[in-house]
């Protein structure tokens, strides 16, 4: 997604009209007073959210291009170890219909976004906070712009 | 509501497509083939130049299906459509063009879609494994099913 056509999409709608998601997270970062937040993946939010120092106490990951879920999680935890503050966040929203695997796991659940969060939990080195399942889509809620499967990961203690 | 037609793609519909054919949601107004088309209803009044050749149903209504079965295309085509494909799981799908496979009596069914336009569980098979599954062909991102 670039961001001329996150405009154009916008275009489409009324002058100051956002992506529901956008606002969700606007609101999220004022409401808990973050004070170095980092943007990667995606960098379309960069001109509202800024960019902040090392370590970071949130990381808003954004992942609108394909993607292969072992070469994500391998930067996530990379991020983790390396560029978050002892506690910090991670606000992770992927295009589940963009991603591919290394492996095929048989033993994930059938259901896809099942399958998204047991992975996730299984390989990612961080305790999910939460997880926002993105289940019927019929292209109204702007996932190719802002993702709707969404984790909100807090940096392990160890 | 639709996706863009590749190259590729479009040598395929023009080959595969003749005269008896329907196609169902794909924008007749970006076709010049001499065939039958259906719309949604609700794209009646859209400023689109449509095919001279549409018709506008409700696909949620009894006409629909009936109209399929008074066309009775050799081939019914649904290309590139966002309004048929949108994000569904592919069973689904399959399930809905075995339905117009049988309305249409033994003609043939043609569905291509973007591959990130459709569902699967894309951590347990790949998009070459779930293809060969359903018995479709990639054909660059598109998907090609054909029954």
């Amino acid at each position: 997604m670039k961001v001329n056509d996150r405009k154009y999409q916008l275009g489409w709608f009324e002058d100051g009209s956002v992506i529901r998601q956008d606002q969700d997270l606007l609101d999220y970062i004022q409401t808990n007073g973050f004070k170095s937040v980092k943007i990667k993946g995606d960098i379309f939010l960069k001109e509202q959210i800024g960019d902040g120092q090392l370590p970071f106490d949130l990381c808003v990951y954004m992942v609108t291009q394909p993607f292969r879920f072992d070469e994500l999680i391998n930067d996530i935890n990379q991020i983790m170890r390396d560029e978050m503050d002892q506690r910090g966040i991670m606000y992770l929203a992927i295009n589940k219909y963009l991603a591919t695997a290394d492996n095929y796991d048989n033993d994930l659940s059938d259901d896809y976004t099942d399958a998204i969060l047991e992975y996730v939990s299984e390989n990612v080195n961080a305790e999910i906070i939460e997880y926002h399942r993105h289940l019927k889509d019929d292209g109204t809620g702007f996932n190719w712009v802002h993702p709707l499967t969404i984790f909100y990961l807090r940096k392990n203690d160890n | 509501m639709v996706y863009p037609v590749s190259d590729e793609l479009w040598e395929l519909i023009q080959k595969d497509v003749s005269k008896d054919c329907l196609m169902l949601f794909s924008g007749s107004w970006r076709y010049e083939l001499d065939i039958k088309y259906i719309e949604h209803q609700m794209f009646e009044e859209a400023d689109l130049k449509f095919h001279t050749n549409t018709i506008f149903v409700d696909p949620n209504s009894d006409i629909f299906k009936y109209a399929i079965r008074q066309i009775k295309p050799k081939t019914l085509a649904i290309i590139q459509s966002g309004l048929f494909f949108r994000y569904r799981n592919i069973e689904d799908i399959m399930l809905d063009l075995r339905e117009f496979k049988e309305l249409i009596g033994g003609g043939k069914v043609l569905a291509t879609v973007p591959q990130e336009r459709i569902d699967f569980n894309r951590l347990k098979m790949s998009l070459e494994q779930m293809s060969e599954n359903i018995g479709a062909i990639l054909l660059g991102n598109d998907l090609v099913i054909e029954l």
